[in-house]
């Protein structure tokens, strides 16, 4: 179902350790551009480790993850987000100490030239370069309805804001691929619709996205491909329903209640 | 004049136009002392000339200490290792130059040497700056405090034992390095102390006003994002390393160019204030002031200024037997009440605490129009 066209990340055998703990260990799997991938696994089954390996935030024990053809492992993560990679937080990683338009204008970072002696002596370059910044800023801020808090301090927002304000920090980064780490944790019903409903916008508009989740109806709904994991192994990857009717999911992970829909 | 208004338009206007009439009255009052009036005579030798231009040097410094721990949020310990590499290179090769270095007398002579080895001397503390900070960055918390605490102790150490060259030395020990010339521009002398005056607070608001210009830029929203997380701040491709050495080479830049006219100020330098006492000191200013605050860097300076001055004059009047050393204990004091209370220092802590007053007025107003209603 995948070998469609090539993909956008390929994750090839990899392996990382932690202290003689194997908490990845030799998984692979593609994904494909303009879908929306979906890892999922128990707690403690190396979600987000993989994550953490993808963006460089952990190096790679053995392995290769290419993205667009090269390899990325062993890149630092700011040269992976120059690639094209950027992410949200599991743990928010709000930038406590600036405002909501301050956190955006970070992910517009690299559309940015002007350096420390432009930006001292207020050179018409950097004047202009942030005018443009607070303008994209606030488009961002606006596409995930937070306009009206852009000039409140981030860290005062409450938390279902923040997940958004990490998601337009994120787009504004004008990723290629969006890796989204569980962005539902914490949301209440209509907040998670509201999220379901922006993946499916920016998947329509053309962006790769990776999700980890365990929100199992966001998962199913929003998921082109799903991926899981069990003790940092692959046990499962297809379609949604591929994945639902696979006896070593619902065996291992699911419960043999989940086609009930309760999980 | 429209480049120059630019360059302080990111800036609280009101602000400027208060800080920048302080600093001509006062240096007005002092130059012409209309009926007699002294500042000296009426604070008890509190406020002083010497004192009010400390204060625009120690200000040089802070809005650079401000930019590394306040807005980057890496702790420095050992920043008057800085502060005392400006003095010193100013202080030797001004003062002694041609004896020890063979600078040719007719350079020394000219105005523009004390000048060129300022900005040398920048240059230098730039240089050593990134490429100790590069190493020693990669170190967080209580790690990264130590390292620049063993920093600031060496370089005072370097200061204070001599550096023997050829049977010669160069620091001059103790002692320290006397008779550096004063500044000129041309045959216009930067001197006496009300020209040096003006001289450092034009300097010290130009820093200010490029500080503020930094921390709402690009490089300055890169700079809180490390100090507000890093992960997330190398997640939207902030090179979290080369800020963190570039903004601790900038915090030296700006010490070596405080140290440089400290050292013209007073014509003479000793090790003593490079000390870490000294680095404590700017670290308790920098706190007071507010750290992430550019503002609080010249009332961090004014109020421990003040304070030194006063304990100085007082502290044997109310405590007899006490000795300079007795600061300390002030510091320590003043530290842990500012804590307590204002721990964003005292210019935020007091905005913070006023905008809450306004806002309660606001909404009692609003209650008690409400009741009519």
């Amino acid at each position: 179902m995948t070998g469609d066209q090539s993909p956008m990340l390929s994750v090839c055998g990899v392996y990382k350790e932690f202290g003689g703990l194997m908490a990845v260990n030799g998984v692979s799997f593609n994904i494909p551009a303009g879908k929306v991938t979906a890892l999922i696994g128990p707690n403690g089954a190396g979600k987000t480790t993989l994550f953490n390996l993808v963006t460089g935030h952990h190096s790679v024990t053995r392995g290769e993850i290419r993205f667009g053809g090269g390899r990325i492992d062993g890149l630092a993560p700011h040269e992976i987000a120059a690639k094209g990679i950027v992410r949200t937080f599991q743990n928010l990683q709000i930038f406590g100490n600036m405002t909501a338009l301050e956190n955006v204008m970070v992910g517009l970072h690299l559309q940015g030239r002007s350096g420390m002696l432009a930006a001292s002596l207020r050179l018409k370059s950097a004047r202009m370069e942030e005018e443009e910044f607070h303008a994209k800023a606030r488009d961002y801020l606006e596409r995930v309805n937070l306009l009206s808090r852009a000039d409140e301090d981030a860290g005062s927002l409450p938390y279902g804001e923040q997940r958004r304000l990490e998601i337009a920090r994120a787009l504004a980064a004008k990723p290629r691929l969006l890796l989204l780490d569980e962005p539902a944790a914490g949301l209440s019903h209509p907040e998670t619709i509201a999220l379901d409903d922006l993946i499916c916008k920016l998947r329509d508009d053309g962006l790769t996205i990776l999700l980890v989740e365990h929100d199992m109806d966001l998962v199913m709904g929003v998921a082109d491909k799903v991926v899981v994991l069990q003790y940092g192994t692959k046990i499962a990857e297809g379609t949604p329903a591929e994945v639902q009717a696979d006896a070593n999911v619902i065996q291992a992970y699911l419960g043999s209640d989940w086609q009930a829909g309760d999980a | 004049m429209k480049n120059l208004s630019r360059l302080f338009a990111n800036t609280n206007a009101a602000g400027w136009l208060a800080l920048t009439a302080i600093v001509l009255l006062m240096g007005w009052i002092e130059i012409a002392a209309p009926s007699g009036f002294d500042f000296a005579d009426l604070s008890g030798g509190v406020i002083t000339m010497d004192t009010m231009v400390r204060i625009a040097i120690l200000t040089v410094v802070l809005v650079g200490l401000n930019l590394v721990m306040g807005y980057a949020g890496q702790v420095s310990l050992g920043h008057a290792a800085f502060y005392g590499i400006g003095a010193y290179v100013s202080a030797i090769f001004t003062a002694r130059g041609h004896s020890l270095f063979g600078v040719s007398q007719s350079v020394m002579a000219s105005w523009q040497w004390p000048w060129f080895v300022m900005f040398a001397g920048m240059a230098f503390s730039t240089t050593l700056a990134y490429v100790i900070g590069k190493p020693i960055l990669r170190l967080r918390g209580h790690y990264l405090a130590m390292a620049t605490l063993g920093l600031g102790i060496m370089v005072y150490i370097l200061f204070r034992e001599n550096m023997g060259v050829q049977g010669d030395h160069i620091t001059g020990s103790y002692d320290g390095v006397s008779g550096i010339p004063r500044l000129r521009v041309g045959e216009f002398e930067i001197w006496p102390i009300s020209r040096y005056y003006f001289f450092a607070w034009l300097v010290a608001l130009g820093v200010m006003a490029l500080g503020m210009n930094l921390i709402n830029s690009r490089t300055g929203r890169a700079l809180r994002a490390v100090h507000g997380s890093e992960v997330a701040a190398q997640a939207m491709g902030v090179d979290v390393a080369a800020y963190k050495a570039r903004v601790f080479a900038l915090g030296a830049a700006l010490a070596s160019l405080g140290g440089s006219m400290y050292a013209h100020f007073q014509a003479a330098v000793s090790p003593s204030p490079f000390s870490f006492g000294g680095s404590l000191e700017l670290v308790v200013m920098s706190s007071v002031g507010g750290l992430a605050s550019i503002w609080g860097a010249p009332f961090g300076v004014t109020i421990i200024l003040f304070l030194k001055e006063f304990l100085r004059s007082r502290l044997r009047v109310l405590l007899s037997g006490a000795s300079g050393e007795h600061e300390i204990i002030f510091y320590g004091l003043l530290l842990i009440v500012i804590m307590i209370f204002l721990p964003e220092g005292i210019v935020i802590g007091a905005m913070k605490r006023w905008k809450a007053w306004q806002a309660r007025g606001r909404k009692e107003t609003a209650l008690s129009e409400g009741g009519k209603a």
